[in-house]
């Protein structure tokens, strides 16, 4: 029998108390009333030697109780089971992960989670496997299980250290869970590699803030015989205040400061205060981050702890067009206390008409395509003819043209059209007369084509391919409905066998409707009829707005994305392959990686540049340590509490004693405390019913009333 | 115990279930119910009169008791002879005092004490006689003289269900009391315990019994006062003075009982020397055996009845 708080035996001195207590005479306190006390004479007191012990079973009872209850407490446990702790020279499998998230670079951190992995790796045992992750967004594999076994032993101290040394806290969010997930599949390497019932540690050296992700665990299978300890950190300075971009402001009337011109832009930002972040009174100010010029004149804040406030950050219409920088300052902690701003700048297109119609005829469709793109945002399209010069004085010429063909072209037109395509443009041919069939081929570089009769005036699309990026916008089957839009003009196009067209749709007399023909870089759509109520409901159809939008956003390259990303983040801006570039740096080269620091980048995707601003995460201000109980809500296997002295012993020098925590996991384990408390608990009501049939032996005699 | 009391029939109503009736009358009334009908004799010629026989008419006979009916029938004259019976006044002297509330059976002295006055005072009014009490401890605390009208007896009862004061006994000065309000001759019965010194009452014992009243003395005893079968070896406070002595009643028993033996013989003495009835009941009897004690008529010299002839 051994004890896991010896000292608690002490209490055994207890027993003295109800020893004396049963050495003492009493003194008896019975009154006794009389009537006729008259006829009485005083008895002489009756003496008892004082060694003599009174009921000396009611005393067994009682040292009983106090024995058994200072024995529980000092948590009594049996050797005799075999240790779940590794003894010497069971090998153990340990998989280290050190945080190297944004809010590591928190003063203090970073040197203390060196200090601790250190720490660690000199506990382990020559034949313990280990491997060291740093963890972020991602997970990097620092100290290989290869090369830790490879490395000697007396080796491996310094090699933790050197390469510690050239690991450094990034700017990605924490994903906790992804690394852990990592971890565990790291275990299955290591059993398969060495015996599978080696006892496994993880150890989690993190500041565990708020803003760490760990949802990931609660369905995470957990192997046998592990054990997770977590070791937080505890930065120099408490708390924390963050910036976070919000959004352009629609209205920038609400920045305006009198006498000033209105600003170009509002950039709406977050400033978020920690709870225990002694700074209040903050500074916004905005910069050219090209130059690093001031922009305006800055802001005073004062934000409670805790609290969260919106500031308009004005851009002045003098501003150059590039990336701007909004920097917050009096915050102790710097590193989320910028965010680089793009300007938005709406794309602009020319849809340029080939047909002699007005834009008020409702019998062409001129006269839908100029209300169809009216009020667009971004694209920003304008409507003209084939022989109308560009507007006067429109500014900007739009960097894009999208055609729409309408009437037979001549030969130069199409030939210049064709030039277009080829060199990357999109065009829309409409056949709206027989004889529009030759302008389509001539487009598409193809002969033999021909018009095709259609055997009903009144046609439905047949079948339609939602995998082409035509119509992918209706893929959804809430919107795939295509069977209520009626065409009474329909021409369909006789395609010969060896043809680069690709049918998009067909009518319900399987003829092709839709075709989309590759020429060079661009694309040629050709549309089997006239777009007028004339010539079929699609044109006022609900769907038809929807889908010049998304052609023309194709023709653009894609869709228009939020240039603002966060690290870790930058994945949804792109659909394809991609490659960035720091916008400011001019050694930079493109590279696939997306970007790990916060800064402005260009980005290259399907053709087309654009900036994109990436931020610091936003998580990664919230620095509130996160309580740890919700891991064990999560199934965590924790080894202990980290507060707890044993688990901080495990991994500070001075080394803990082996037995120390051996002991402690067999008693968690047999829990002998509860069967001596129960034990007490029946000795203790026993102890009652002796002392009350004593109480009542003594008290029947007495009638007094 | 007098010799000449009759001996108690053997079965008789348990005084546990008795006196677990809380309310005085009902308990009064279920001893007297199914009790045999008083004898009892008015020592004190009345004006209600029972004829029991006639005798010759002799000169210097009252003439009030000439039959003049039989006169007129026959011409002979005789006188009826009656027996004075009824209108019997009887007043019952409680004592109420702290040493009453000893009771080693459950119940107290005074609780018997009180049902016994409360059932021979229903059973006398039953009979239409005319019953006072008096409670007393250091003094008379309540007197209600001998009465007979209706609410009477309730009035009582409710004097004898008050709960007692708890004082000392002094009853040499009660009785003084007693014999200044009950000026005509009445059957007075002292219920109490009658532990205090025969001095401390005697000459006024005998003052009650020079005015003529015929005095009674019902003397209550617990078992445990009897025997000192009670208690354990503690401090005994005495309930009257608050004397506080550590006592040891096996070691103490047998001079206890050597002293009260001596006290009784005292008593005997005190109530022998003035022709006053002394009667022990202990507060196990069962009380209706209790009660045919009292109303059983008793030798020549102590008969409740005194037969007067006309």
């Amino acid at each position: 029998m051994n004890f896991l708080s010896p000292w608690f035996l002490a209490g055994f001195a207890l027993i003295a108390g109800p020893v004396i207590a049963h050495l003492i005479r009493r003194v008896t306190r019975d009154r006794f009333s009389f009537s006729a006390m008259r006829f009485l004479k005083e008895s002489p007191p009756r003496l008892s030697k004082r060694s003599r012990i009174q009921h000396p079973l009611l005393l067994l009872l009682r040292c009983l109780i106090v024995a058994v209850l200072a024995a529980g407490f000092a948590r009594p446990f049996l050797r005799r089971d075999l240790p779940l702790a590794p003894v010497n020279g069971a090998p153990q499998s340990v998989v280290a992960i050190v945080n190297v998230s944004a809010s590591m670079q928190r003063a203090g951190l970073w040197p203390a989670a060196r200090q601790k992995i250190a720490d660690l790796a000199a506990t382990l045992k020559d034949g313990d496997q280990f491997v060291l992750f740093s963890a972020s967004a991602g997970v990097t594999e620092l100290i290989s299980r290869e090369r830790w076994a490879q490395t000697p032993p007396d080796g491996r101290a310094g090699l933790v250290k050197n390469v510690l040394a050239s690991v450094t806290p990034g700017w990605g969010p924490m994903h906790l869970d992804a690394a852990i997930e990592t971890a565990v599949a790291q275990w299955e390497q290591m059993a398969e590699a060495t015996d599978s019932t080696a006892h496994k540690k993880l150890v989690v050296v993190s500041d565990f803030t708020a803003g760490t992700r760990i949802a990931g665990l609660a369905g995470l299978a957990w192997p046998k015989n592990c054990e997770v300890v977590l070791t937080q950190l505890d930065p120099d300075h408490t708390g924390d205040a963050g910036l976070h971009w919000l959004g352009w402001a629609a209205d920038t009337a609400a920045a305006t400061t009198a006498g000033a011109p209105p600003p170009a832009a509002v950039a709406r930002v977050s400033v978020t205060q920690g709870i225990t972040n002694p700074a209040r009174d903050l500074h916004l100010q905005l910069y050219d981050d090209r130059t690093g010029n001031i922009l305006g004149p800055g802001q005073d804040l004062t934000v409670p702890a805790g609290d969260e406030q919106v500031a308009l950050v004005p851009v002045p219409a003098d501003a150059a067009n590039g990336p701007l920088r909004v920097e917050l300052t009096g915050d102790t902690e710097t590193y989320d206390n910028k965010l680089w701003l793009i300007r938005p700048t709406p794309r602009s297109v020319a849809l340029v008409y080939h047909g002699p119609h007005s834009g008020d005829d409702l019998k062409h469709a001129r006269f839908y395509l100029e209300r169809a793109v009216a009020g667009w945002k971004d694209p920003v399209v304008t409507v003209r003819g084939a022989t109308d010069a560009p507007a006067a004085g429109a500014g900007q010429t739009p960097a894009s043209q999208f055609d729409v063909v309408a009437e037979p072209l001549a030969a130069a037109d199409a030939k210049a059209l064709r030039d277009r395509l080829t060199a990357g443009g999109f065009a829309l041919v409409l056949l709206n007369d027989p004889a529009m069939v030759d302008t389509a081929a001539a487009l598409a570089g193809e002969t033999g084509w021909a018009p095709a009769t259609t055997a009903r005036p009144d046609a439905l699309f047949g079948t339609i391919d939602f995998q082409h990026p035509l119509f992918a916008l209706f893929a959804d089957p809430h919107y795939s409905n295509f069977a209520t839009i009626h065409f009474w003009k329909p021409q369909p196009v006789a395609l010969p066998a060896a043809t680069k067209a690709a049918v998009v749709a067909r009518f319900d007399d399987n003829t092709p409707a839709v075709l989309e023909v590759p020429i060079g870089k661009g694309r040629l759509i050709v549309w089997g009829g006239d777009w007028s109520n004339a010539a079929g409901q699609w044109v006022i159809s609900t769907k038809f707005v929807p889908w010049l939008e998304s052609l023309v956003e194709r023709s653009l390259g894609g869709a228009s994305h939020a240039a603002v990303a966060e690290i870790g983040d930058t994945g949804r801006l792109v659909s394809g392959p991609a490659q960035w570039r720091a916008a400011l740096d001019i050694n930079a080269t493109f590279v696939n990686a997306p970007p790990m620091s916060p800064g402005v980048y260009e980005l290259v995707e399907g053709g087309t540049t654009r900036l994109v601003a990436v931020q610091v995460p936003a998580s990664e201000s919230r620095v509130e340590p996160i309580p740890l109980d919700d891991f064990e809500k999560l199934g965590v296997p924790l080894h202990a509490n980290p507060a707890d002295s044993a688990a901080a012993a495990a991994l500070t020098p001075p080394k803990p004693s082996p037995g120390t925590q051996t002991a402690t996991v067999l008693e968690g384990r047999q829990k002998l405390w509860r069967w001596l408390l129960a034990a007490a608990a029946v000795l203790l009501a026993c102890e009652s019913l002796f002392s009350y049939t004593l109480a009542r032996r003594a008290a029947a005699p007495a009638g007094a009333k | 115990m007098p010799a000449e009391a009759p001996t108690p029939p053997a079965r008789g109503i348990d005084p546990r279930s008795l006196l677990a009736i809380r309310d005085l009358e009902l308990r009064a009334r279920v001893v007297v119910e199914g009790l045999w009908a008083g004898l009892h004799r008015s020592p004190y010629s009345g004006f209600s009169v029972e004829f029991t026989e006639y005798r010759q008419y002799s000169p210097g006979d009252d003439l009030r008791y000439l039959d003049w009916k039989v006169l007129a029938r026959t011409d002979r004259e005789f006188i009826k002879k009656y027996e004075d019976e009824t209108n019997l006044r009887c007043l019952f002297l409680v004592d109420v005092s702290r040493s009453m509330l000893f009771g080693s059976q459950g119940w107290t002295k005074a609780d018997y004490a009180r049902t016994l006055a409360a059932t021979f005072a229903f059973f006398l009014h039953q009979q239409r006689d005319v019953v006072g009490l008096g409670l007393f401890a250091d003094e008379l605390v309540d007197y209600i003289p001998p009465r007979w009208k209706p609410g009477h007896l309730r009035r009582l009862i409710a004097a004898l269900e008050r709960e007692p004061a708890g004082r000392d006994t002094r009853l040499g000065h009660a009785l003084e009391q007693a014999a200044l309000l009950c000026r005509k001759r009445s059957l007075i019965f002292i219920l109490s315990d009658f532990l205090s010194p025969v001095a401390e009452w005697e000459a006024e014992l005998g003052r009650l019994t020079a005015a003529r009243h015929d005095v009674r003395v019902v003397q209550m005893l617990d078992p445990a006062e009897q025997t000192l079968e009670a208690g354990s070896a503690a401090v005994w406070e005495d309930m009257e003075t608050g004397r506080r002595v550590y006592v040891d009643p096996v070691e103490a028993r047998a001079g206890y009982q050597e002293n009260f033996a001596a006290h009784q013989r005292e008593l005997n003495a005190a109530f022998d020397q003035r022709g006053v009835a002394h009667q022990v009941i202990t507060t196990d009897q069962p009380l209706d055996l209790a009660l045919l004690e009292l109303i059983q008529p008793r030798g020549a010299a102590r008969r409740l009845v005194r037969r007067r002839n006309q």
